[in-house]
């Protein structure tokens, strides 16, 4: 997908290493701020030449021996993607396991180098998606990558307003004014929620009294 | 039910840009921006009826 294509993305397929370097690979987590493991769903995990980068990379040193806290700063997250329908990965449904169990060996892992874990970013039957849907999820997918976690309102609000800032010069059929107009709305629309639950708040702290 | 015409407005122009995009990725990325107009629409209705709710308080009165 293309959201590897973002600034301050790394992309780094790990099935097409000729060789494991596991100096350069440790360096490279240490240098990230958010980590994430993508993978198409093989029975179950993820394919065999993942667990193989792990086996080699995630040392027991470099994980949380010695007191070493390399990647205790770090965010975990996971893209899965399935030809499955996603209904069918709960209990009680055709798959009889849910993603989130399915994908515990690698929470477990994050847990013990103490990285904050994100929830998993599922792609369920791509080729079935309409386009409105594929569209949102590319944008869905890059925010998963570069937006700040939790994904909440504020936290999207920020998102858009960086991106289209950044982006806004590649757009067709418009001029700066116009955007500017536009993203100016769109931060003020941000601003007037913010007064408003500092309203609310002020309210609620009067009924207490 | 307030009727937020800035908020309106904004989707719309937003919707518009979007439609003029020849780049899959812009115009994506539009259209997922007016979705994200669309919550701020939603929360704001939200946030000011619960401050005419807060403020017709009748416990208070």
């Amino acid at each position: 997908m293309q959201g590897a294509k973002l600034l301050d993305v790394t992309w780094h397929h790990v099935e097409e290493l000729q060789e494991i370097d596991v100096d350069k690979e440790q360096k490279l987590l240490m240098k990230a701020d958010r980590i994430i493991f993508q993978f198409p769903l093989y029975w179950y995990a993820a394919p065999a030449g993942l667990k193989n980068w792990e086996d080699k990379v995630l040392t027991r040193n470099f994980v949380y021996g010695d007191d070493n806290d390399n990647l205790g700063d770090k965010e975990f997250g996971i893209v899965v993607s399935t030809g499955m329908p996603l209904k069918d990965f709960r209990r009680g449904g055709r798959e009889n396991i849910t993603i989130d169990q399915m994908m515990a060996p690698y929470r477990a892992i994050a847990d013990r180098a103490k990285m904050k874990i994100m929830p998993a970013f599922t792609i369920s039957q791509f080729q079935y998606l309409d386009d409105q849907k594929q569209m949102q999820l590319l944008i869905d997918y890059q925010r998963y990558l570069t937006q700040k976690y939790p994904d909440t309102l504020t936290n999207r609000q920020e998102w858009f307003e960086r991106e289209f800032t950044d982006r806004f010069k590649n757009f067709d059929g418009t001029n700066c004014t116009e955007c500017e107009t536009i993203l100016n709305t769109f931060i003020q629309q941000k601003e007037d929620l913010e007064q408003l639950k500092s309203t609310i708040s002020l309210i609620k702290q009067g009924e207490d009294e | 039910m307030d009727n937020n015409d800035t908020g309106v407005w904004l989707s719309k122009q937003v919707d518009e840009l979007s439609k003029k995009q020849k780049a899959y990725e812009n115009r994506a990325f539009l259209t997922a921006m007016k979705k994200v107009v669309g919550e701020q629409n939603e929360r704001m209705d939200l946030l000011k009826g619960e401050v005419d709710g807060r403020l017709w308080n009748h416990e208070q009165w």
